[in-house]
């Protein structure tokens, strides 16, 4: 079968776009930066809110804002985002025409049907509900119908991914197993379709209830299977990212993973037990057992943990190995040193890595311990966790990822480079700050989605302690710089994709080329191993250990002196 | 490796462990509960909407109501002795988050949550909402006295 498309080899990266992948992937990369536009817009009146010297909004137009934060970073600016990485994971890299165009724009339409009919409902003022939507509290029926109907898009757009595979598969695209970047983006595909399943279970019924179809949703049923949405959508981001790390690796240092079966492994226990680390959003709720809660985010929990710190330790060991091979060998960091620190794909990527593991690893495990949780459930700690891992881990990766897709995917050079080249440390170190003081504050008891620390004018009011003021002042702060660090972001990707300068498109040809082992990017599309010789980075991982152990006991030093439990 | 024992080890040796033990109920059932140990044990009221302070015996049931946006009613506990702490919501889900110990429980409509409490140090403590539960969210807020 011989199928009318056509395929163009980039002049600057050796990667091959198909025509119809190409459009598909900038589409929704596009609306995903759109998506990110908005939320970064709300993010400013949710942070000027919480800052508490401004207190800038009124309380329901904040609800309001902080859903609508919620839903458009959460799900919509990263899920298009993934399913631009999805096609670019199937079609691209293993050289192969996308299955399906047609199909794959519909489920795009859907998508972007769903997103606007969601947002519209939020801003209509009836579904201040909150990203969760527990049930019994009601939002417009638009608000369910529309996270559904996204929730089927993204859907037929995994099963498009899964036919790309199957395509590339029959044609014989590619020698051999496919790439670790592609094996990366089925996990999250895989992930991806658990996630929604688990979406339309309980949002179905939510939807019906809605609609006065039916009348009861248990509420603690919805708990436990909106979670299997709620967080194991957040894996999907997960292994999305790791495999841009490994790609971004691939590309920047032409670096191997350090052991392809190891890293596959490690993929393959996140597909396993990751979304049974959903389980610790109920771990303070009643009537689920404490065996159930222990094994759950536990045993099954730490084996997604384990995964994740082999890739943490295989990610910066495969660039160390690869630029030791280039000559840096000198002392333990000199490779490090040596890393293209100016370039905001390599930067961006290195920032999100260091703080998704130090910031968002250890919070997480903390979080996710039965007797802890105690602590922190509902505090700003969470999402404290979650802006170290979400957007320091997965928005920079994205965000690092675009500059290297400017000139290869939208053919343009990029508009102020000086500003990319600062944009990662910028963004990134104002969030690493921004999470750091939002768990200090969550670790004073500071509850999340709050508009009022002070209870003003409340008979029964708690003061909290100077300190907890003074770290949501600071959350404030470090926000607003965040937000413009996002600005920078959007200001150069929009400005590049309009008014960069038009780059040589490359050859066009009507047939693919299969994917060789000589191409510059042939390590992000080839299978192979390089070795385990990567002392610096077991110093950092080292260092990782002890301050985990040490964060991990003080956090029960402080457990043991509260009132006794029972 | 440690992680993997630690929490079943203070399961069974540590003093602090969320209880299980829950029941499904009704907010006409939990009110009535509720009611009658309000008329059996207030000492006095408080505030304008005259919320009643509660003092009951050591080792007794204590029923503390969530609702929009209040908690209800006020509790005087001893420091030193232990109470069964009887937590539900009337309405939406609630976060029972006291205050200055942080601990944080869900509390969620329709299951009746039973903690037994032994307060360690005594002092006045808030319990502030922290489950977002619409408009007055930010005004929920009440108080537990440990004499």
């Amino acid at each position: 079968m011989t199928v009318q498309t056509t395929y163009r080899t980039c002049p600057r990266s050796g990667l091959q776009f198909e025509a119809q992948a190409e459009s598909l992937m900038k589409i929704n990369a596009v609306t995903a930066v759109v998506a990110l536009l908005v939320g970064g817009l709300l993010a400013i009146g949710v942070v000027l809110t919480r800052w508490p010297a401004v207190h800038w909004l009124a309380a329901d137009t904040f609800y309001m804002v902080l859903t609508a934060h919620g839903i458009d970073m959460l799900i919509f600016w990263i899920i298009f985002f993934e399913v631009a990485v999805l096609y670019f994971a199937s079609s691209t890299l293993l050289r192969c025409r996308i299955a399906t165009p047609k199909i794959a724009w519909a489920a795009y339409a859907l998508m972007l049907v769903g997103a606007v009919m969601n947002n519209v409902a939020v801003f209509q003022g009836e579904s201040s509900v909150m990203m969760t939507s527990y049930v019994p509290m009601m939002a417009h029926w638009s608000f369910y119908l529309g996270i559904i109907l996204f929730a089927v898009g993204a859907l037929i757009a995994c099963a498009v991914f899964f036919g790309t595979l199957v395509v590339a598969k029959r044609e014989k695209t590619y020698e051999g197993s496919v790439p670790l970047v592609t094996f990366g983006a089925t996990t999250a595909a895989i992930i991806a379709v658990f996630t929604l399943l688990s979406g339309a279970i309980i949002l179905v019924p939510t939807f019906f209830q809605s609609i006065g179809l039916l009348d009861h949703v248990d509420p603690l049923i919805y708990r436990t299977i909106w979670w299997a949405l709620g967080h194991s959508s957040q894996q999907i981001n997960v292994a999305a990212h790791i495999s841009i790390w490994y790609a971004v690796a691939a590309i920047a240092f032409g670096a191997k993973p350090m052991s392809e079966r190891v890293s596959r492994g490690a993929f393959l226990l996140y597909i396993l037990f990751l979304q049974l680390a959903s389980a610790h959003h109920l771990l303070a709720d009643p009537g689920i057992s404490t065996e159930w809660k222990v094994v759950n985010t536990s045993y099954f929990m730490y084996f997604a943990v384990l995964a994740s710190m082999i890739h943490a330790l295989s990610i910066p060991g495969a660039m160390e190995v690869a630029q030791r091979a280039k000559g840096y060998n000198k002392g333990l960091f000199e490779w490090l040193r040596k890393a293209p620190w100016g370039n905001p794909t390599f930067s961006g990527v290195f920032i999100a890595l260091v703080g998704f593991g130090f910031l968002g690893g250890i919070s997480g495990v903390m979080m996710g311990t039965e007797q802890l949780n105690l602590l922190i459930h509902n505090t700003i700690y969470v999402p404290g966790h979650f802006h170290a891992t979400v957007v320091i881990g997965t928005t920079l990766t994205f965000m690092a990822l675009t500059y290297f897709l400017i000139p290869v995917l939208f053919r343009r050079e990029m508009i102020l480079p000086g500003l990319a080249k600062i944009q990662p440390y910028l963004f990134g170190f104002s969030m690493y700050f921004f999470s750091l003081v939002m768990m200090g504050a969550g670790t004073l008891g500071v509850s999340r989605r709050h508009w009022d620390m002070a209870f003003s004018g409340h008979a029964l009011a708690y003061e909290w302690p100077g300190a907890a003021y003074l770290m949501m002042g600071l959350v404030g702060i470090s926000g607003i710089v965040a937000i413009v660090g996002g600005a920078a972001y959007v200001l150069i990707t929009v400005g590049s994709v309009f008014f960069g300068k038009k780059l040589d498109a490359g050859a066009v040809s009507p047939r693919f080329t299969p994917v060789s082992r000589a191409a510059p990017t042939a390590a992000a599309q080839t299978y192979g191993s390089a070795g385990f010789v990567a002392p610096g980075t077991f110093v950092l991982a080292m260092f990782f250990l002890v301050s985990f152990v040490l964060y991990y006991f003080v956090n029960w030093k402080y457990l043991s002196q509260l009132w006794g439990l029972s | 490796m440690v992680l993997f024992f630690m929490m079943v080890f203070w399961h069974i040796y540590g003093k602090q462990n969320l209880a299980t033990e829950t029941y499904k109920t009704t907010p006409d059932k939990f009110s009535a509960q509720a009611q009658a140990v309000v008329d059996k044990y207030t000492v006095r009221t408080e505030t304008e909407q005259n919320v009643p302070v509660v003092a009951p015996p050591e080792g007794s049931d204590v029923y503390l109501i969530g609702r929009l946006w209040n908690w209800w009613p006020i509790l005087e506990l001893e420091k030193g002795k232990t109470y069964k702490l009887h937590l539900t919501s009337m309405d939406y889900n609630h976060g029972f988050s006291l205050q200055p110990t942080n601990i944080n429980i869900q509390v969620v409509p329709g299951y009746e949550h039973v903690i037994k409490v032994t307060p360690n140090e005594s002092g006045t403590f808030s319990i502030v909402c922290n489950e977002y539960c619409g408009i007055g969210h930010h005004e929920m807020v009440g108080r537990i006295y440990v004499k």
